[in-house]
């Protein structure tokens, strides 16, 4: 593909710079901190999270290895919570071992290595980025609670995923990244609905990222935007008032999977909450875009309330994207994969 | 840490609930006070209620009885299979009067989430899906602790 002149250097010198661990420590506060992946292929898709959360109290912190991989035979994956004497993290830099798993950016790629034996779960994937990152501060993310976004919309996945003993080949797969931090509290007043759209097709160059940040019960708006790249470069956002969100349908899925496992056992399993539509509309001047995100299947991440006996349900949704318009008189058309993430509430009573 | 029966992985479950939980644990007796569940799970059988302030193994009469294979109960907590579907395929099988049945399944809930909020309950389901081969050393408990992870980072630096 021929993009505007942004070398490999420059993008990997902007990741090194805003991609570190940050490992917040704020007093009085809980703080979380995670590195997000997904890599979608024909064959596979995989959602891998190294995640770092610490209570309120001294000592109450945890890091987990979360993935979920689909592949033709159906899902796999869990969470995995590691010991701390298995979990060696270099602040400052983007380097960190969680037991036999560990991501790293050497070489202006990501390394990332990831084992659970008991799900019979392996990957080894180099990434390489393809768009310079952006950062967006101090989300609200409940009362006096931040969240801050790093993320790395396009990369180019290489290498090998093993689920249930099938081998799967990873050719210059699309791939995203982020990268999470703040103080918020999992159950808070806040939910989200975040996405992705990259295009199959190499020479494709647009991808786009949306977000749709809302209180818990998901009626009333935040802060929503859209975000187009062109090439390595972000192009165009609208956001606000030139941007609509449209949520249409329900999914309801037969079955949903879910991690860890343990945790589903007292959780109805047709909650879910997922539009089967996000329709976002774009308008600033003359430039028009609209992209529609067409929801398919559903995995969860569940995690426990810290405001109450719930869950929160991360819920990591596939989707056909497709967006179409036109910025500074130019036509965009990109038809491609994604994924769409719908934070949902569930509450025994 | 043993868990290598199911009634060691129960009782050391519900300690770890009431050590590590202990709000929920509270509530947890508080909806069970005076009563009691008998849990049949392959050949062990055990008696769990609060005959006092705690929930513990009790000689009190119950008012559940739940019965299983050990099989089934991985496959619950291995998310094969859900609660209803063990219940109508006959895999699980749950008795008792309806309210109950019904204070039961709340009690379930909450010890369910006090257990998800245990820091050292992963190492514990760990060991009992998946017992370390006779003679391995025990696996030290998962006790969160950023602050320890915090000293490796200072040493990196």
């Amino acid at each position: 593909m021929t993009f505007p002149a942004v070398d490999q250097l420059t993008i990997s010198r902007s990741i090194q710079a805003g991609g570190f661990f940050r490992r917040v420590r704020p007093l009085g506060k809980a703080a979380k901190e995670w590195l997000h992946f997904c890599v979608i292929t024909p064959e596979v898709r995989v959602v891998l999270n190294f995640s770092l959360s610490r209570g309120v109290d001294e000592g109450s912190g945890v890091a987990r290895l979360i993935c979920v991989l689909r592949d033709e035979t159906g899902c796999n994956g869990d969470v995995v919570t590691l010991a701390p004497e298995d979990v060696s993290i270099r602040a400052g830099k983007l380097d960190a071992q969680f037991g036999d798993s560990n991501v790293r950016f050497e070489d202006g790629r990501f390394r990332l290595r990831a084992c659970i034996p008991r799900r019979n779960l392996e990957l080894d994937l180099e990434l390489v980025p393809r768009t310079l990152p952006m950062i967006v501060q101090n989300i609200q993310a409940g009362v006096g609670a931040a969240l801050h976004w790093f993320l790395v919309p396009r990369l180019l996945a290489t290498g090998r995923v093993v689920s249930n003993g099938r081998e799967h080949r990873v050719e210059g797969a699309p791939a995203y990244h982020d990268h999470n931090w703040g103080t918020f509290r999992w159950g808070g007043e806040f939910s989200w609905t975040w996405g992705y759209g990259l295009p199959l097709d190499a020479s494709v160059p647009w991808s786009f990222i949306m977000d749709h940040f809302m209180n818990r019960a998901g009626t009333r708006t935040r802060a929503r935007a859209l975000l187009i790249w062109k090439g390595p470069l972000h192009h165009r956002m609208f956001r606000d008032r030139s941007l609509e969100v449209e949520q249409h349908g329900l999914l309801r899925p037969e079955r949903v999977f879910r991690v860890p496992r343990a945790l589903a056992f007292g959780c109805p399993d047709a909650l879910c909450g997922v539009p089967e539509r996000v329709i976002l509309r774009g308008a600033s001047g003359d430039d028009r875009v609209e992209v529609e995100m067409k929801c398919g299947e559903v995995s969860q991440i569940l995690v426990p309330s810290e405001e109450d006996e719930g869950l929160t349900l991360i819920n990591e949704v596939e989707c056909e994207t497709h967006l179409h318009g036109v910025v500074a008189g130019e036509r965009v058309e990109m038809k491609g994969a994604g994924m769409l993430e719908h934070l949902g509430h569930w509450h025994a009573r | 840490m043993r868990a290598d029966t199911v009634t060691r992985f129960l009782l050391e479950a519900v300690r770890t609930v009431r050590s590590e939980q202990p709000d929920i644990h509270h509530a947890l007796c508080r909806k069970l006070h005076g009563r009691a569940v008998r849990l049949t799970i392959g050949v062990e059988s055990l008696v769990l209620g609060v005959p006092y302030v705690e929930l513990e193994a009790c000689e009190l009469a119950p008012q559940v009885e739940l019965a299983c294979t050990r099989a089934t109960l991985v496959a619950l907590l291995d998310a094969r299979v859900t609660l209803l579907e063990a219940l109508l395929s006959d895999q699980l099988l749950l008795k008792g009067a309806p309210l109950e049945l019904v204070r039961f399944h709340d009690a379930l809930l909450l010890f369910l989430a006090g257990a998800a909020r245990s820091p050292s309950m992963p190492a514990l389901l760990s060991c009992f899906l998946s017992p370390p081969a006779e003679g391995a050393a025990a696996r030290p408990r998962v006790r969160g602790n950023l602050a320890s992870i915090g000293a490796r980072v200072e040493r990196n630096q």
